[in-house]
């Protein structure tokens, strides 16, 4: 067990989106700009984890997400799954691997076919990883039996008279018909707690949750071992999401899965993840078990980003402190911490050099990525507010974007 | 002035689809005094966002129809005000804000000309050139003017006295509607207006678009502000800068406010009050630091404890068994019963329990108000 690779791991994995250069832009000879989405981030998932990613909208979270599930390409960087190159597959290989890791999209209306049932709908992984079995399957026999007439061709030549055993074909998965998909979708959707009595209803017809069961049970059908959980919950209600959080740890004592959770809600990543890592512009910033990140958090946006969460909780109804403005742009990105900008206690070195993700002593897996850790760990974010008060150090990050960062006490 | 800004009285609002009818909203009742926030909060479908465009009558009608009930604004029943006269309530009356700035924000217009189009309607309408609903004093009412009698505003068009000498003012200038947008931009704390003016929509980022429609919604105003999820489409951090911006300007412009949310973090920062909805009913109502600290009502209680505020360790989270009902295929008595944990056969006989004050749990201020028959014996519920 302790020299298995862990079942994902990431190194350095990176995603720029080109923009598209407008005739100027080719004639003036300007050299051509991308959007650095996701910028070098390292990460390992062991077999049975939940890990979350919790950060604001554009910091790359949905997008690593994305590129973990091959469902982009990666610009740079290596992804292993099991200690395998991802990275280098690609055709039929590709498309067989893909049942290893499921994605849960996030948005439950826009992800489901309005014109298939839900058998089609559920089904759907299923006939196609049927189809990768029997082309595979089929490869393996044309191969052995090849085999099998080039060793009967030899030997005729060699003018042996022994016989050359016939291969031992593998069995061809026989080809799926709807009854078989059916029967199997009838088996997955009690996982998720719908009735099999919905088979043949069409997805407009659930709430927001139950669409989000069935999208969370075409991913459990084709028996993952890693699902991409992207906004599971984001556009449900506290009541189900409840329901649907329960089910997702639930169904992973059941099966050993390991969950990406993407979100941006840390009451759901508190409740689900074993570790968080917090995404800032395309960077962690911050990775560590669920309770030492979000009770002790260390980087200042991290504790910007926990102050900054509504509390259900009247007595704890106070000034928050706030990150100042809003996130900066992405497109080729200057050096130096992405966060300096925004910082409260940003310093000169922080704009000259990028900092790098460091474990932080005396805390096995927490690191964090800001050169002050140690100064600002001990800050609690109730001091932050005095720290923050209105310092000039909370310069907006351009005009646009710009707004007020004086708390108001 | 203890007259409240806006009392909505059993109000009951009914959605015609094809061949069949439901009541999104049923018999709801609550009262905004002058300057105070109240909130609303309720899962998806409860009929809170009706709620919140019936009391402009913004709801389309038909399909939507008002089925029963009053809607008193500053002493004038909108119920019965026929709709060519609407137009006379909202804005100057009752502003707005949606949940999903960029849908409500036009595309074609820069954000001077947004925000100065209101403006220059309310100088029209302070002007005398167009009607005004000027029933009572306002936070915003200069004049101090008589109440009028409801048959006057429904049969003539209130004109300010003193509104004909107006008349001949000049009217403003560009200039003066720049500076007047100005101000309004500083208002909502907008660095750099200037560039801003300028700039269409499309151009901004979702909290300062989310500024602009509260400073549209404030350059008219408005006695009363309905806020619909204002910071639902934001990001947290976002969230967190327009909420403050929210409470400070609450203090500010001291205009009511009926805060509609589906997230209880946001509402129990911001609202005083705070009214619980749930399949068309309000089942709770009262102080907001009453309701999260002892609710009396089993869906708010079961609500409160389904947030998420533990670990992995702590699995399984308590939740509300099975989901919320169908508005067209409502179970008979109290809505909420068959989901109750502390249900009684009463639950399932009885109509509804209508919205009655519990006792012993106010001791000043708005009283706690529960639909339950066991109000009393929630709090004591495990």
């Amino acid at each position: 067990m302790t020299d298995a690779p862990p079942l994902l791991e990431t190194e350095g994995v990176t995603k720029f989106f080109p923009i598209v250069r407008s005739i100027q832009d080719v004639l003036g000879r300007r050299t051509a700009r991308a959007i650095h989405a996701v910028d070098g981030v390292s990460i390992t998932v062991q077999a049975g984890e939940t890990v979350g990613l919790i950060g604001e909208s554009g910091s790359g979270k949905t997008t690593l997400g994305w590129v973990i599930a091959r469902l982009h390409e990666a610009t740079g960087g290596a992804i292993r799954f099991e200690g395998h190159d991802v990275l280098a597959l690609d055709g039929t290989e590709l498309r067989h691997w893909r049942h290893n890791v499921q994605v849960v999209f996030q948005d439950p209306v826009g992800s489901l076919d309005p014109r298939l049932k839900v058998w089609q709908v559920v089904g759907e992984p299923v006939r196609a990883q049927n189809q990768m079995d029997r082309w595979f399957a089929r490869r393996e026999r044309k191969r052995l039996r090849a085999e099998h007439r080039a060793a009967v061709k030899r030997s005729r030549e060699a003018g042996t008279t022994t016989e050359v055993p016939p291969p031992t074909l593998p069995p061809m998965p026989p080809r799926l018909s709807n009854a078989d998909i059916r029967r199997q979708v009838a088996v997955a959707l009690p996982l998720v707690g719908l009735m099999p009595a919905v088979l043949d209803q069409y997805p407009h017809e659930f709430s927001g949750g139950g669409r989000q069961r069935i999208s969370l049970a075409r991913a459990l059908i084709v028996n993952p071992k890693l699902i991409v959980l992207d906004e599971p919950t984001s556009a449900l209600d506290v009541a189900v999401q409840a329901q649907i959080l329960n089910r997702l740890i639930e169904l992973q004592r059941e099966r050993g899965l390991a969950y990406i959770l993407i979100t941006h809600n840390v009451a759901a990543v508190r409740f689900v993840a074993d570790r968080v890592a917090v995404m800032y512009l395309g960077q962690i910033v911050e990775i560590g078990p669920v309770r030492e990140v979000l009770e002790r958090p260390v980087h200042p946006y991290t504790k910007a980003l926990l102050a900054a969460l509504p509390v259900a909780d009247v007595r704890r109804r106070r000034t928050r402190y706030r990150i100042g403005g809003d996130i900066p742009t992405l497109v080729d990105p200057k050096p130096g911490c992405r966060f300096a900008p925004r910082c409260p206690f940003v310093e000169e070195r922080c704009k000259a050099t990028d900092p790098p993700l460091v474990p932080r002593p005396g805390a096995p897996g927490h690191q964090v990525a800001c050169l002050r850790a140690e100064e600002v760990a001990s800050i609690a974010p109730a001091e932050l507010l005095q720290e923050a008060g209105p310092a000039p150090a909370l310069t907006a990050t351009d005009g646009a974007s710009a707004s007020a960062t004086a708390p108001i006490s | 002035m203890t007259q409240p800004v806006l009392s909505v009285e059993n109000l009951s609002v009914e959605y015609e689809v094809g061949a069949g009818r439901f009541q999104a909203v049923s018999d709801v009742s609550l009262v905004i005094p002058p300057g105070r926030v109240v909130g609303i909060v309720g899962e998806t479908g409860c009929g809170k966002s009706t709620l919140a465009q019936a009391i402009p009558r913004l709801l389309p009608e038909p399909p939507a129809h008002i089925l029963s009930g009053k809607i008193i604004f500053q002493g004038v029943d909108l119920v019965p005000v026929p709709r060519g006269k609407l137009p006379m309530v909202r804005g100057t009356g009752i502003g707005m804000i949606f949940q999903e700035p960029l849908n409500s924000l036009n595309p074609a217009f820069r954000v001077f000309d947004q925000i100065a189009e209101s403006i220059q309607i309310r100088h029209w309408r302070e002007m005398g050139v167009l009607p005004v609903f000027h029933p009572g004093p306002t936070p915003w009412d200069y004049s101090h003017r008589p109440l009028p009698e409801t048959a006057d505003v429904l049969s003539h068009s209130v004109i300010p006295p003193g509104a004909k000498e107006k008349v001949q003012r000049k009217a403003l200038s560009r200039a003066d509607y720049r500076r007047e947008v100005l101000d309004y931009l500083r208002l909502v704390r907008i660095n750099d207006p200037e560039t801003i003016l300028n700039l269409y929509p499309h151009e901004l980022s979702g909290g300062m678009r989310q500024r602009i429609m509260i400073a549209m919604a404030l350059s008219e105003k408005p006695a009363l502000l309905i806020a619909d999820e204002p910071t639902s489409a934001l990001d947290v951090t976002i969230q967190a800068q327009v909420l403050t911006l929210m409470k400070e300007l609450i203090d500010e412009v001291s205009a009511s406010i009926l805060y509609i949310s589906h997230d209880l973090g946001v509402v129990a920062e911001t609202a005083d009050d705070l009214g619980v909805m749930y399949a068309g009913r309000l089942v709770e109502f009262g102080p907001v630091a009453d309701i999260f600290e002892r609710p009396r009502h089993p869906y708010t209680k079961s609500l409160l404890r389904s947030i998420p505020t533990r670990y992995k360790t702590d699995w399984p989270m308590p939740t509300i068994p099975g989901s919320v009902p169908n508005l067209s295929l409502l179970p008979r008595g109290c809505r909420f019963h068959p989901r109750c944990a502390l249900a009684r056969p009463i639950c399932g006989q009885e109509p509804h329990p209508p919205l009655r004050v519990v006792e012993g749990a106010t001791a000043s201020g708005t009283p706690h108000q529960s639909a339950c028959h066991f109000a009393e014996e929630v709090a004591s519920q495990p």
